[in-house]
């Protein structure tokens, strides 16, 4: 069932909407989920919780694509889930290193919170990565928006995973003069 | 704002850009827990014993390099990355990715396979992309329904069928990949959940072929390798040239279950907890502790010669002590290195990465090389030399 008919089903009230969903993106979401927060039992959980929110938000809500709309909720609810596990110190795996490699973006300034609008910072965001050059946004989106890991996104993009780190420390080079440019905060 | 928000907001990123990853190769959604579970052995994977994968061989033994002469606070790393090589720069694997044989899609696994695993010439298959017809080749002991190789340009490159038929028990899986003939599994490590423990060299892996070809009968449970996470086991390092993998896994839990991304998804199959902890106790029985090892190993270091079928890379740069650093010879009959001195001029003086999965000769030949970049050599973070 594509994704217009299954947005259709949750429209509708339909009690197979979320039966659709999950036939048509439960490996999909349940890989997001378990990249963020490393632990099946959790991803499952985060995962029946964005269906349910899905149930809860459409309608009124019309998002262009289901997929992606349950992407960001599995991806939200995993990374909520990642730092009550990670508070009880259950380990850190692909996502601590991710945050560790954004830290590098923020690391060497102070942050200028009035301006670190949380609105502003995901315009900036979004802005950015449509500026990147075609494989380098391949690359820092499925690190950062997907949590993959570089073994993978060297597999992928049949590069090594020295030039995956590259590429991502290029990136975030750019990213980090963007946000001292932007105020975000002081370099 | 901190990490956590920056994390946050990559939730903004548009729609149109998440789907452009999405486009390129689908394939990474459907290998869903099975590539993490194969991003585990890539890390943290054993290069020991004779390697399965078609490496030059080596008539000496090979040399051992002390990794405590390194300096801790120097690094290299890896320069340039999106270079376009001309067409005739490439090297077979990287110039076709993907092959069409009597209606069916295959795409490349990007190993190099022997003449002497191949079965027969099945006949000719056309090249996506490319007006041309290359020989595909049936492989001993492997149905080519699942993987051919094919002949381009006199090397013999593995290539696997896109949408293969998926297998409903195990048996299928068994025989159709012929593992009983094609794989061999010589080192694993322990795992518990997402986290690997200690790693061993065993001489039980006939043991473990035998006992997985009676378990015929055991049902495929998941084909995105969702049963893989969060379980108690152990996890070979499958290997193999006639399969054209590298490093893959293959998992066995004590709940019963075997899990392998050998066929590029994640299959697993219930084999039962008998055969399961068969296999478990029999492998530990005969096991012996081994070393941790990259995916691939590298050295770096700066280029002192430039020769007549070879250059020579020292890497005393990188050492506490400048005596200690070691000069290696590497072969430039592989195009690989060959077009970073023909194309792209690398000259003595520059810093160089080599990544291989060969091993290293007592006179420092690197043999089995992957790739090999221009390299940054950084000292306490500060970029020293190129």
């Amino acid at each position: 069932m594509d994704d217009g008919k299954i947005k259709e089903l949750f429209k509708k009230r339909d009690a197979d909407a979320i039966k659709a969903a999950e036939a048509a993106y439960g490996a999909y979401c349940r890989r997001i989920a378990e990249n963020v927060c490393r632990d099946s039992r959790d991803a499952e959980e985060c995962v029946n919780d964005a269906y349910f929110a899905v149930w809860n938000s459409i309608p009124p809500k019309d998002p262009s694509s289901l997929k992606l709309y349950l992407a960001r909720i599995v991806r939200n609810l995993a990374f909520n889930r990642y730092n009550e596990s990670h508070a009880e110190k259950r380990g850190g795996g692909e996502t601590a290193l991710v945050l560790d490699e954004l830290a590098e973006c923020l690391q060497s300034g102070e942050s200028v919170e009035d301006m670190a609008d949380r609105r502003q910072l995901g315009e900036l965001i979004r802005n950015f990565v449509k500026e990147l050059p075609k494989k380098e946004r391949q690359i820092f989106v499925l690190r950062y928006f997907y949590t993959e890991s570089l073994a993978d996104l060297a597999k992928r993009f049949s590069m090594t995973e020295n030039n995956v780190s590259v590429t991502l420390h290029r990136s975030r080079k750019k990213l980090k003069e963007l946000l001292i440019k932007e105020g975000f905060y002081n370099g | 704002m901190d990490k956590n928000d920056l994390y946050r907001s990559m939730q903004d990123i548009d729609d149109e850009v998440l789907q452009e990853c999405e486009k390129k190769n689908k394939p990474w959604i459907k290998r869903a827990a099975v590539a993490a579970c194969a991003a585990l052995v890539i890390i943290s994977a054993v290069i020991v014993v004779p390697m399965l994968t078609k490496a030059p061989e080596t008539p000496e033994q090979p040399a051992v390099i002390d990794k405590d002469r390194y300096d801790k606070n120097k690094t290299a790393f890896a320069g340039e990355i999106a270079i376009e090589w001309p067409q005739e720069y490439l090297t077979p694997v990287e110039k076709y990715s993907g092959v069409s044989f009597n209606g069916v899609q295959y795409r490349s696994r990007a190993n190099e396979i022997s003449i002497d695993l191949l079965e027969k010439k099945l006949g000719q298959c056309d090249v996506s992309g490319f007006d041309k017809k290359f020989d595909a080749w049936a492989i001993k002991n492997v149905d080519s329904g699942l993987l051919l190789a094919v002949n381009i340009d006199g090397t013999y490159v593995v290539f696997m069928n896109n949408d293969p038929v998926i297998p409903t028990k195990f048996k299928e899986f068994y025989d159709g990949y012929g593992l009983s003939q094609t794989l061999k599994l010589e080192t694993y490590c322990d795992k518990d959940g997402y986290s690997t423990g200690n790693w061993f060299k065993t001489d039980a892996g006939q043991y473990v072929i035998d006992v997985l070809a009676t378990c015929g009968g055991a049902p495929l449970v998941s084909s995105d390798g969702a049963y893989f996470s969060g379980k108690k086991g152990i996890t070979f390092t499958a290997t193999s040239e006639a399969l054209g993998i590298y490093k893959r896994s293959l998992t066995v839990t004590e709940d019963g279950y075997l899990c392998t991304n050998i066929a590029e998804y994640g299959y697993t199959f219930e084999i039962g907890k008998d055969k399961a902890n068969d296999i478990i106790s029999y492998v530990k029985a005969h096991s012996e502790k081994a070393e941790y090892e990259p995916y691939y190993n590298t050295v770096a270091g700066i280029i002192t010669e430039i020769g007549d079928g070879y250059i020579l890379v020292d890497d005393s740069v990188l050492c506490k002590d400048e005596k200690d650093g070691i000069v290696f010879r590497i072969p430039t009959d592989s195009l690989i290195v060959r077009r970073w001195i023909e194309y792209y001029h690398l000259k003595t003086g520059d810093a160089v990465m080599i990544e291989y999965k060969g091993n290293i000769s007592k006179d420092y030949t690197v043999n089995g090389i992957v790739s090999m970049n221009e390299a940054g050599i950084f000292e306490d973070g500060i970029y020293v030399e190129e």
